[in-house]
């Protein structure tokens, strides 16, 4: 079947698009250092970890339910990973167990949400709990750390750069993309062909939309649920694998506090708590904003907890902004049309 | 001819049956206490259904079910306040400072001050919530980090403590003793608060506007109810609440710090979940949450009567909270079906007798 193309419209870009517009420029214009090689692809390794935790969060809002326990998902299967590379077991192995364990844990959520109907919040709040519970068990609450051995070699060669561009010879004018980028690229390729080239988006979106309806019309929606939360426990699994390659070692605390973020990341990309719409180029469009923010901010040597309030102030001008750019649409439209045109058609409005 | 006391018996057995559907957090209660009562009796050979453990827990419990409170009259519009714990902090942070700088004027006037920024940050997320069309979820999150902020800029890394001991009875303060069971004033505060609240919610047009926002926003704005005006009321006594529980527990603490109840929101969304309301809103009963209270702080109390290492006690915990989440649902679905089927057997029973 082949798809109209959908006249141009400003509520059909991402929303997160203008947040990060706004934010990229005026981080530019602000801070001199943020706009260097080296420092956006600092950028991107940095958000990536966010990102695949955002994609799975968004597949899970759109379902209409919310999955809060991806911290303690990536803290659990990240200590899962390295107690196994610590016990000299080669790193292919500790990966695709680490990984198996994110999608059994989401699995697990899923059966609780669908089968046993219980509301998604507080399920996966308590499950969050038990994540991080086991993590704390696991590495007995300490940094778990491994000797580098020909057999976990491979986590060494993924925390290489994968390509290195110099425009100058200090460190802020290469620019580095490394193999983690790669592999969060080559991941969130395949989610959005999968999500957008199949029919698993109009799947989604009807559950979302009603979940009733969307079983009376023949959809298996429980299965579809429990596999997207299974797709969120192994979005998170592969968050964690970035970020043991990345710092060499795990604490069992890394992933508290980051299902907020992924959230938040998610709705200011234009998903709604409610389910039955949303994008996944929008939620990649709001996890670089929200870290472009917090890049500048500590670039330019601003307190931590100056930090959290210009967030705060982000997160509710960028929902204002998305709201604001829906309700005056047509208005906009016709103020850049009389401008583009030369001529005046903003009595008419 | 014997209808009558036919159906005053099925209605009867309806009732019953009702009332037991709806108390789930009652039998979780009951299970719980009983489980650590024969745990502790056979492994340490202590009691721990004595009457100073048992006030130790319902004081402790009452400190929850403030917050508890607060979050539940949130969630009863369906927007959940995620900043309950910033709110304490930021208000609790200036109301230290103030009593530091001048301590000859009267305490009410802080304590009041303090109360009206927590109603104005209430006000503002409502504006946000309601005019500016944020989802609560983000609002509520947005002014978490604002207020969290503004507490760590406004007080640093530093931590004001000893405050005035006047102040402290709100939370220290024993009222009576009865046996080894100690009535204290948080207790009789929590009391008096759902007391209120109860009676605000039930026998109250407010309260009854709450709900019917609550359960269907597009209906209750199409019957002419000034939707968002309520669900700003609401956000607002949330706020005030929110900082009331500040207070309470700065009195408790003796110290004022802008870390402070770091995961409060949590706990107040927990304990008022269990308490049967829902995250969708519309459904829920005050008394609830004086039920989840008790459950969560017997089950931390327990779990550190039996000497549970403190990385399993979340893990219980969440399997705790899963159970008694899946018997609220399930009990309230049985309720619901007796419900119908005592509708069902009224209609039976009213066309029945009037073919007789």
């Amino acid at each position: 079947m082949k798809q109209h193309k959908k006249p141009f419209r400003l509520s059909n870009l991402p929303n997160s698009l203008y947040v990060l517009f706004v934010v990229f420029i005026a981080a530019s214009l602000a801070v001199p250092k943020f706009l260097t090689p080296g420092n956006l692809s600092n950028l991107i390794l940095q958000s990536s970890i966010l990102l695949l935790l955002s994609f799975g969060m968004s597949l899970v809002l759109m379902t209409g339910c919310i999955d809060l326990s991806v911290g303690g998902i990536l803290s659990m299967t990240g200590v899962v990973m390295a107690t196994m590379l610590r016990m000299n077991v080669p790193a292919i192995w500790a990966i695709a167990i680490g990984l198996l364990t994110g999608v059994l844990f989401g699995t697990m959520n899923g059966l609780l949400i669908t089968k046993l109907r219980l509301p998604s919040f507080i399920t996966t709040f308590a499950t969050m709990g038990i994540a991080q519970s086991i993590a704390n068990v696991v590495s007995e609450k300490r940094t778990v750390y491994w000797d580098p051995k020909p057999s976990n070699s491979l986590i060494d060669t993924l925390g290489k750069d994968f390509i290195r561009i110099e425009f100058g010879q200090t460190a802020k004018e290469v620019l580095t993309i490394s193999y983690l980028v790669l592999i969060t690229a080559v991941v969130i390729t395949v989610v959005m062909l999968l999500f957008n080239k199949t029919t698993l988006k109009s799947r989604v979106f009807a559950i979302g939309e009603n979940e009733e309806i969307a079983r009376l019309a023949g959809i298996k929606t429980h299965f579809w649920q429990i596999g997207i939360y299974a797709a969120s426990g192994l979005l998170a699994a592969m968050a964690s694998l970035l970020v043991l390659i990345r710092t060499n070692s795990l604490q069992p605390t890394t992933g508290e506090g980051l299902e907020f973020q992924a959230v938040v990341a998610a709705v200011l990309g234009g998903n709604t708590l409610k389910g039955g719409k949303g994008s996944l180029t929008g939620t990649i469009l709001g996890a670089l904003a929200l870290y472009s923010v917090r890049s500048a901010l500590s670039l330019a040597g601003i307190d931590t907890s100056v930090v959290m309030i210009v967030i705060g102030a982000v997160l509710i001008l960028g929902m204002w902004l998305n709201e604001t750019i829906q309700m005056y649409e047509e208005r906009i439209v016709g103020m850049l049309r009389s401008i583009l045109m030369g001529r005046n058609h903003g009595h008419n409005a | 001819m014997d209808t009558m006391p036919r159906l005053h018996r099925i209605l009867d057995i309806h009732t019953l049956k009702r009332g037991l559907y709806s108390s789930s957090i009652f039998i979780m209660l009951f299970l719980v206490f009983g489980v650590f009562t024969i745990y502790n009796r056979v492994a340490f050979d202590t009691n721990y259904l004595k009457a100073a453990n048992i006030s130790v827990i319902v004081n402790q419990a009452s400190f929850l079910m403030v917050v508890g409170v607060a979050q539940a009259i949130a969630l009863l519009t369906g927007d959940v306040n995620l900043s309950i714990g910033s709110v304490m902090a930021v208000t609790t942070v200036l109301f230290g400072r103030m009593l530091q700088q001048s301590s000859d004027i009267p305490l009410f006037i802080p304590i009041m001050l303090i109360l009206f920024l927590g109603a104005c940050i209430g006000f503002l997320n409502g504006i946000l919530i309601t005019k500016l069309k944020i989802p609560a979820f983000i609002a509520s999150f947005a002014t978490m980090y604002i207020c969290r902020g503004f507490a760590w800029v406004f007080l640093g890394k530093t931590v004001i403590y000893r405050l005035d001991e006047g102040f402290r009875t709100i939370s220290m303060g024993k009222v009576y003793t009865i046996g080894e069971f100690t009535i204290t004033v948080p207790m009789l505060i929590a009391l008096a608060l759902i007391l209120v609240v109860n009676f605000m919610l039930t026998r109250s047009t407010f309260g009854r506007k709450i709900y019917f926002v609550g359960s269907n926003v597009v209906a209750a704005q199409a019957s002419g109810i000034p939707t968002d005006r309520v669900r700003i009321t609401n956000q607002v006594i949330s706020s005030f609440l929110a900082a009331f529980a500040g207070l309470l527990y700065v009195a408790r603490l003796n110290a004022c710090e802008p870390g402070m109840a770091i995961k409060t929101h949590f706990e107040a969304i927990t304990v008022a979940l269990l308490g049967g309301f829902v995250m969708t809103g519309g459904y829920g009963n005050v008394w609830g949450v004086v039920g989840g209270a008790i459950i969560m702080t017997a089950i931390q109390n327990g779990m550190n009567s039996i000497q549970l290492p403190s990385e399993l006690q979340t893990l219980v915990m969440g399997l705790i909270i899963i159970l008694t989440v899946f018997m609220n649902t399930f009990l309230l679905e049985k309720k619901m079906l007796v419900a119908d089927k005592n509708i069902e057997t009224k209609k039976a029973i009213i066309s029945r007798g009037a073919q007789i």
